[in-house]
């Protein structure tokens, strides 16, 4: 889970920073936590956790184990375990995860999916 | 045989009073050998590969940080370590190594604590610390992947460092790429600029910028473009007790 207030408690932990002012394009295949501030084109494969900050720009499908959204995202999201998604976001595609938090004002483009199978 | 390379700054009179303690200590520790100065000596790397070949037991640089960017690349990939003695106090690596300025170096030079090191390998520069590069539309590529800063960024590659809010270290088999620029931002009438820092861990990389330089260990300019790699444990280094890694 994201520590409060600003989610990004595992910041110094994170493998991956991508800045607010840089544009990557690429695939992302990673064992670490990853935080999005910019933005990016690729695909998203990590085992931490990932972070995209409210600024951020993200077409990528992604997998993670966690996550926390919010910016515009397009593409695919598969996250393992726990899902938040906050006010910002602006989310087309579709969502499977096994535990979601959605806050109010977020938008969403795409079918849910709950893992229940993930939770036995 | 320990070879000894003082950086070129030693030559100036306020320095003579601490080489010749240094110099002393050296012969008491039953350390002393052959001295070189680089202001004297036109081609540093030539003469240290010609003591290497005559059974140099230990390459010592004596001066700043930058004296080892200057002597590094003949000693990478031998076994033949490398010696630090400080004359800054306030030298990064000589903390980050454990090792004290001045005459109390030599004590650590006698106790002989050897670790391997990596080191950056930029076209066919090496680098210990940093090799940096300053400027707008820099294009940086990894594997498969482009990073586009927007703005005019400074693009690091760090191996060892404590400058960035932690410690970077040299023997992870990993280099640390850090991008710090400046975000434009408008908040109503005014604009302002907000830090963006980018952060990856690479094992090679290809940087470039038109009509640019790399700056290696803030000493060493090497044309763009550049590839640069790590080169794991490449470095035997002496160090000090109080290291930090």
């Amino acid at each position: 889970m994201f520590n409060k207030p600003e989610g990004k408690g595992f910041l110094k932990d994170a493998e991956t920073i991508i800045g607010s002012s840089v544009h990557v394009s690429g695939n992302f295949n990673g064992k670490g936590n990853m935080i999005i501030e910019g933005s990016l084109e690729g695909e998203i494969t990590i085992e931490g956790i990932l972070y995209v900050g409210d600024g951020a720009r993200v077409v990528a499908n992604i997998e993670a184990k966690e996550a926390r959204l919010g910016g515009n995202i397009n593409g695919n999201i598969k996250i393992k375990e726990y899902l938040e998604i906050s006010s910002s976001a602006i989310i087309n595609g579709n969502i499977t995860t096994n535990m979601l938090s959605i806050a109010k004002g977020a938008a969403i483009n795409g079918k849910i999916e709950m893992n229940t199978a993930a939770q036995s | 045989m320990h070879v000894y390379i003082y950086d070129d700054f030693l030559e100036k009179n306020k320095y003579s009073r601490i080489l010749a303690k240094i110099e002393t200590r050296l012969t008491d520790l039953g350390l002393n050998g052959r001295i070189f100065r680089l202001g004297a000596s036109k081609n540093i790397n030539e003469i240290i590969r010609d003591e290497l070949k005559k059974g140099a037991k230990t390459i010592i640089g004596v001066g700043g940080d930058l004296i080892i960017n200057k002597i590094l690349t003949s000693l990478a990939n031998t076994s033949v370590p490398l010696g630090f003695i400080p004359i800054e106090k306030k030298s990064e690596l000589a903390n980050i190594l454990g090792i004290p300025a001045e005459v109390e170096a030599c004590d650590v030079l006698a106790s002989r604590r050897i670790e391997k090191i990596d080191l950056g390998l930029a076209n066919d520069s090496y680098f210990l610390s940093a090799a940096t590069l300053q400027g707008v539309g820099i294009i940086v590529k990894l594997n498969d992947v482009l990073v586009e800063p927007i703005n005019s960024s400074l693009v690091g590659l760090y191996n060892i460092s404590t400058r960035l809010g932690g410690l970077i270290l040299a023997n992870d088999g990993k280099l640390n790429l850090i991008i710090d620029s400046q975000e434009k931002i408008t908040q109503g009438l005014l604009k302002k600029q907000k830090p963006s820092q980018t952060r990856l861990l690479i094992e090679n990389i290809f940087i470039n910028s038109p009509n640019s330089f790399m700056l290696l260990d803030g000493t060493q300019k090497i044309a763009c473009p550049v590839q640069i790699s790590v080169q794991k444990e490449a470095l035997r280094i002496i160090v000090g007790k109080n290291r930090i890694f």
